[in-house]
């Protein structure tokens, strides 16, 4: 196999580091691995907690789906102690998977379907507006990419965002798994890359160790 | 040390057909394959949709001994794959090719049965149409609204220059379903005519259906060859288009790369709702694209989603071919905000460098660049 391992992608990922990584997970959250919150409640009522604990005035939350909720909290608690002044939002890129894809809130969606079709619920019925959400609240306007798979695998994470910082100018990536079965089973957790020589380089073995996904 | 990515082989099945020539026959002579629909199936009203004839999707199963336990949506992709396949040598169950898959709503339709519930999963299908192939690596899977089609053959294109794999089977299909039509009615989107991009009096989308697949390599060669796309988000709204296109302009910048490149023709999106092609038509001005020749083709088979890019990309490689842009069906009247070139007749133009472009709900937004080779 003469194509096995380049030197060309392996190449630029030297200068890459995980800045920051944030896990929300069945009401546990965990900030660089670190748990920082921990709830009984489902998400439901958890999701109300953490946006009153980590995020500020931001009206267009409550209309979002229980996904898009989950993509947008977890974001919040990411990038709160994150300074995006001088930060060229063209090249902050989102590369998020999940499982689910949008099941809840299609399954809701159904449920207005027989009755009155609903537009609110039916545009969540997109995994990607999750990245949508995060990037109008931030500003950011890179690239995104939104991906399918079986479970969350840290290595195809790593070379989906491998991929994109080969392939594009991007300076920055949010990348992680955002995936929600019901208010009682929910798991994400995003990462922060980026070029911080004081951070944990960014490779396959520091995405699982910052992760509890199991 | 980055590769070429060449186009060495495509299929798709839509309202027109199946078979790329086929599609692009019926193309060249200006027909449409969306029908008026009022049996009551996707909506309580009638509505022009793109809709794939069921007989050619029997008829091929039979003839190819298709096995049971497959959805509708599965045997599409999994019969565009196999036609798409057919005339190459690229063994799909090989560990140098990668199956990609772009799709918004996979099985959907199924959502009213609740027996069927355990097929809804995406990567469930993606799984069913590689285990149908024997392919070798897991399959990739872009859901990404309706730039899916484009993102995933960036993708492949990523995953091949840099050479992790040899060949690429990128398939985008999505289906009709009362789910997806009733979302875009309660959105008041639907047209009730056929739709009409960049027309004046354009008043909404036609939705419609299709499985697509384009055959990437970077060893055999192929007239075309994909040579870089981005995408970029409007940060903006979750389902309105910017207002000054900036994602879309980001997308084609990122992708034009600053180089000298002159663009022949561009492929647009073309949604036919006022918002869209109002939007595309400024990040095209703002781009210094504004003389350039734009079509849309999405009068001739609908907006079929997670197959669009996919679809469109076919139609644009068959144009560079045959040295044809092919008129922007439904468009009668000029009638968008930044004064673009809209292709109302069929034109013959030499095409070597092609742009084509996509959005969709998210703020996403996407642009891809074929070339001809020389």
């Amino acid at each position: 196999m003469e194509d096995a391992i380049q030197p060309y992608y392996s190449r630029k990922m030297d200068n890459w580091s995980i800045i920051n990584s944030v896990e929300i997970n069945n009401g546990k959250v965990f900030a660089n691995g670190r748990l920082v919150h921990d709830t009984e409640n489902d998400f439901t009522l958890a999701s109300k907690e953490l946006y009153k604990k980590y995020s500020k005035a931001y009206i267009k939350f409550f209309k979002m789906d229980a996904l898009s909720k989950l993509g947008f909290l977890t974001a919040e608690i990411l990038l709160k102690d994150f300074n995006l002044e001088n930060i060229d939002m063209n090249e902050i890129a989102l590369v998020v998977g999940n499982s689910n894809a949008t099941k809840d809130t299609d399954l809701k969606y159904l449920q207005t379907m027989r009755e009155q079709p609903s537009p609110a619920v039916f545009v969540y019925t997109l995994p990607n507006i999750l990245v949508g959400e995060i990037c109008i609240r931030h500003g950011f306007k890179g690239q995104n990419v939104f991906y399918i798979s079986g479970k969350f695998d840290e290595e195809e994470l790593y070379e989906n965002i491998e991929l994109l910082i080969n392939n594009s100018t991007t300076d920055y990536v949010i990348g992680g798994w955002v995936d929600f079965i019901n208010p009682n089973d929910y798991k994400s957790i995003l990462y922060l890359i980026g070029k911080d020589s004081k951070s944990s380089k960014f490779a396959i073995n520091n995405l699982k160790r910052l992760n509890n996904i199991k | 040390m980055s590769k070429r990515v060449d186009i060495v082989s495509d299929h798709l099945i839509s309202a027109l057909g199946s078979g790329s020539e086929e599609n692009f026959n019926k193309l060249l002579n200006n027909r449409t394959g969306i029908t008026m629909h009022n049996n009551g199936k996707y909506s309580d009203n009638m509505l022009p949709l793109g809709s794939i004839n069921d007989e050619w999707l029997s008829q091929w199963a039979y003839n190819n001994e298709l096995p049971e336990g497959f959805t509708r949506f599965e045997k599409l992709s999994i019969l565009s794959i196999s036609e798409a396949l057919k005339d190459t040598s690229i063994d799909i169950s090989s560990e140098d090719t990668l199956l990609v898959l772009s799709t918004t709503k996979g099985n959907v339709d199924l959502i009213e049965y609740p027996e069927m519930h355990n097929k809804l999963d995406l990567w469930y299908s993606a799984h069913q149409i590689a285990g149908y192939f024997k392919a070798k690596n897991r399959p990739r899977l872009i859901s990404n609204a309706c730039i899916s089609g484009v993102v995933a053959l960036m993708y492949a294109q990523w995953q091949l220059k840099e050479g992790r794999y040899k060949h690429a089977v990128v398939v985008g299909a999505d289906t009709l379903s009362k789910f997806v039509v009733s979302g875009f009615e309660s959105f008041m989107s639907l047209s009730s005519e056929i739709c009409k991009p960049f027309d004046k009096n354009r008043d909404g989308l036609t939705i419609g259906e299709a499985a697509a697949t384009m055959v990437l390599s970077t060893q055999e060669k192929g007239k075309v060859s994909i040579v870089k796309g981005a995408t970029a988000n409007d940060a903006n709204h979750i389902s309105g288009p910017s207002r000054t296109g900036e994602g879309l302009f980001q997308a084609i910048k990122h992708t034009l790369d600053n180089e000298d490149i002159q663009i022949d023709f561009i492929s647009a999106h073309g949604t036919a709702t006022p918002y869209n092609d109002d939007m595309e038509s400024i990040a095209i001005t703002r781009s210094g694209l504004n003389n350039v020749p734009v079509n849309g083709f999405k009068g001739y088979v609908g907006h079929t989603l997670g197959a669009a890019g996919i679809v469109e990309v076919i139609y644009s490689l068959w144009s560079m071919y045959h040295n044809k842009i092919i008129k922007t069906f439904g468009y009668n009247e000029f009638g968008v905000v930044e004064k673009v070139n809209i292709i109302d007749r069929n034109i013959t133009k030499e095409l070597n460098n092609v742009l084509k472009t996509a959005s969709g709900f998210g703020g996403c937004n996407s642009a891809l660049l074929l070339k001809k080779n020389g």
